[in-house]
């Protein structure tokens, strides 16, 4: 499939859009003008646009997503070099030293909720050249956009949250191997001791990373740049602290769609004042229901918990959806493992370094989705601990199908779930970025039933 | 007070009417192209056979893929719901319910209550759903009805092993064209459509009593493979299978209408 009739011109009418939708300061009339005037954007501006509130934080989320886009598009004529790195590292370190981050899972999620369709050609794309359909979806859909020439390569290639999935990391040997470009992978050892061994040399991995860095990009790393990114993400993560406490309101005062943009600005952004602004914007948005006494909804039917994935098409409307079903969505996994409670010390460039490889080596992907199932503080307790914590009605999962490691014990976690918090489990075949593979609808009409038949009695 | 229940499904809709506990009459047809039709249709002819009119009824509940869009409905409830009800009704002993309706196929778990308490469906194709059977009783040119009584016959099944109804029924083209015995072909598919089943279920795990519902329910092949499978002898009911979804909506609507 060659894709060069709009290689120019697709990321810059996708930034261009989004910086569109972004900058504005739209009334309620003037979005839903807007959603009239862009049927193919509607469902979009609907989640992140149409409640006051809510467009409180999606505007500036928007904004962010509109830079992540000009970044790339920008970054080579800058003399900047991009990095083809996971979504579920913390980027900090890239923008502390220059370095524009592209992460595949990242553009997948643009493009799935944005657009009709979302990544489906893509997908296609990338099975033509031969990546298999059973590996990430979300890995799969960005590749493609990338592979096709829809966006600038990358220059390099840092696998930092090694083991986090086997297809996964894969992917990243992948991309090295067919563009000819250098390869930094940082390693786990794959077993766990919180404070032992293992977190240690995860530490000493990250000293090759910024030796990797600083050979690739010819500059030194900027001590008080990093202390600033640090002092950025620091500030970033105590907003989502504040935020996971409001939580355990009941009616919890979280917007749902809060979630996505929670874990999207940190992975698209931690870091940079942008990203403070979102998280500070979303705490204020929520602060201010609790003090009211407003939960997002007047009566909860079910405080719903996802203990790993949304759904990432149809213009986000899996956050809509579940609200206009009077279902609180407490947990969702990508928003809550691992975000919590992290001290960036930031005394010295060792204490950073340490600090962020801690923090990326507790994220959901390295951490409780890896290796075996019965460490500790693994999946299962982290789900147990917040379950308790945030009185969660029922567990739900959805993934990919591509997800060996949570397909490989997403069973026998539901089994734990049901039996020791004795609340009921639902286990969806879907696909979040793939609705050809199970419907949205159908997914929908059977959370909804769960929820109904077998959470409400 | 008289009460009763309406399924809509894809291939077939079915009434129920009850009084005092007891099933006063039972209707199953062809689905119409609007499910308002299918109601309405489905519905005169239980009246009929109960002497009855539309305005005698107290209550109505309606169920299945048509079930928000009967205008006689005054309210409506899932299948999931209408099934385990309607099978816990006419066997109190039942805990795993397997519905195998035209274009679905759902195990539901109960309590001793009849109280939901785990679910599944098939959520990809028309593989181990009452579709498949009518595509392969087509493509072997015999009636839906002959397939299972055909298949006890068999000596030595075919052994179909594609998951998609268009792929079995390319395997199956190709086992006629090499001279296949339609007993044998005919148990390979009833064995086929119990393995897409038994793979639901065990997600779930079986626990006796356990019924069938669905129109697949009569089909003996389906039924004899998939009680190999899971090495339970399923209880039978002694009303027809299919309209377990409608008299589910009938039970539901009685308690609707005390409440009220």
């Amino acid at each position: 499939m060659k894709e060069k009739a709009t290689q120019a011109s697709f990321p810059r009418a996708l930034f261009t859009m989004l910086g569109m939708l972004s900058g504005t300061q739209a009334t309620d009339k003037e979005v839903r003008g807007m959603m009239k005037a862009l049927p193919a954007m509607s469902a979009m501006m609907e989640t992140f646009m149409l409640e006051p509130d809510i467009r409180e934080v999606g505007l500036p989320f928007l904004e962010i997503q509109s830079s992540y886009l000009q970044n790339l598009s920008n970054a080579h004529k800058e003399g900047k070099k991009i990095a083809f790195e996971n979504f579920n590292f913390p980027p900090a370190i890239l923008y502390a030293m220059d370095v524009v981050p592209l992460s595949p899972e990242v553009i997948s999620s643009f493009l799935s909720i944005g657009v009709p369709k979302g990544i489906f050609r893509f997908l296609d794309y990338t099975s033509g050249i031969g990546i298999p359909e059973t590996m990430c979806t979300a890995q799969r859909g960005g590749v493609g956009v990338i592979l096709s020439g829809l966006i600038e390569k990358p220059d390099m290639v840092l696998n930092m949250a090694s083991g986090s999935c086997d297809t996964n990391s894969k992917m990243f040997d992948f991309i090295s191997e067919y563009l000819h470009i250098p390869f930094c992978n940082i390693d786990a050892p794959p077993y766990w001791d919180e404070g032992g061994e293992m977190i240690k040399y995860y530490q000493q991995e990250y000293r090759k990373l910024v030796a990797f860095l600083e050979e690739q990009t010819g500059n030194k790393l900027d001590e008080d740049k990093l202390r600033q990114c640090c002092k950025e993400a620091q500030k970033q993560d105590e907003y989502v602290a504040e935020i996971y406490d409001l939580r355990r309101a009941v009616p919890n005062p979280v917007p749902a769609i809060f979630n996505f943009m929670m874990f999207g600005t940190r992975f698209m952004s931690s870091g940079t004042p942008q990203a403070t602004k979102v998280m500070e914007t979303m705490y204020e948005v929520v602060k201010e229901r609790y003090k009211k006494g407003e939960g997002v909804l007047p009566r909860e039917k079910a405080r719903a918990g996802f203990v790993y994935l949304g759904h990432f098409t149809m213009g986000g409307e899996f956050w809509r959806w579940l609200e206009h079903n009077g279902i609180s969505l407490i947990m969702e996994g990508l928003a809550i493992l691992g975000h919590q409670h992290y001290t960036i010390d930031t005394s010295t460039v060792d204490t950073m370094l340490d600090s962020l490889a801690g923090q990326a080596h507790n994220n959901i992907m390295t951490k409780q989705i890896r290796g075996p199932l019965d460490y500790p503080g693994q999946w299962f307790e982290d789900i147990a601990t917040l379950s308790k914590d945030l009185n969660l009605d029922c567990a739900i999962y959805l993934g990919t199908l591509g997800c060996k490691n949570t397909w490989g014990g997403i069973k026998v976690l539901m089994k734990m779930i049901e039996e020791e918090l004795e609340i009921p489990t639902l286990i969806m075949h879907s696909d979040s970025w793939d609705d050809r593979v199970t419907p949205w609808p159908t997914i929908r009409d059977q959370i909804e039933e769960f929820i109904n038949t077998v959470v409400v009695q | 007070m008289i009460v009763a229940g309406c399924d809509v499904g894809s291939l077939t809709a079915e009434a129920v009417i009850m009084s005092d506990g007891e099933i006063l009459s039972s209707e199953i047809i062809g689905v119409r192209p609007k499910p308002e039709q299918s109601a309405k249709d489905v519905m005169d002819k239980a009246l009929q056979k109960a002497h009855l009119a539309l305005e005698d009824i107290d209550y109505c509940v309606s169920t299945g893929y048509g079930r928000e869009r009967i205008p006689f409905a005054r309210d409506n409830i899932s299948e999931i719901s209408c099934h385990g009800k309607g099978a816990h009704w006419l066997i109190p002993s039942v805990r795993t319910v397997i519905d195998v309706g035209g274009q679905d196929c759902k195990v539901i778990r109960v309590d001793a209550n009849g109280k939901l308490q785990n679910f599944i469906m098939n959520d990809k194709c028309a593989a181990g759903t009452g579709r498949f059977l009518e595509v392969m009783a087509k493509t072997l040119g015999i009636r839906l009805d002959e397939i299972g009584p055909l298949s006890l016959a068999a000596r030595n099944p075919v052994v179909i092993t594609n998951m998609c109804s268009i792929y079995a029924q390319t395997e199956v083209a190709a086992s006629i064209a090499q001279g296949a015995d339609q007993h044998d072909l005919a148990a390979g598919i009833t064995k086929a459509m119990a393995e897409r089943v038994n793979s639901l279920v065990v997600r779930v795990g079986v626990e006796e009593d356990v019924v069938i519902t669905g129109g697949v329910a009569k089909n003996i092949g389906v039924v004899k493979s998939l009680e190999v499978m899971l090495r339970v002898s399923t209880k039978k009911f002694n009303v027809d299978p299919q309209i377990v979804g409608a008299l589910g909506g009938a039970l539901f609507a009685k308690e609707k209408f005390l409440q009220k």
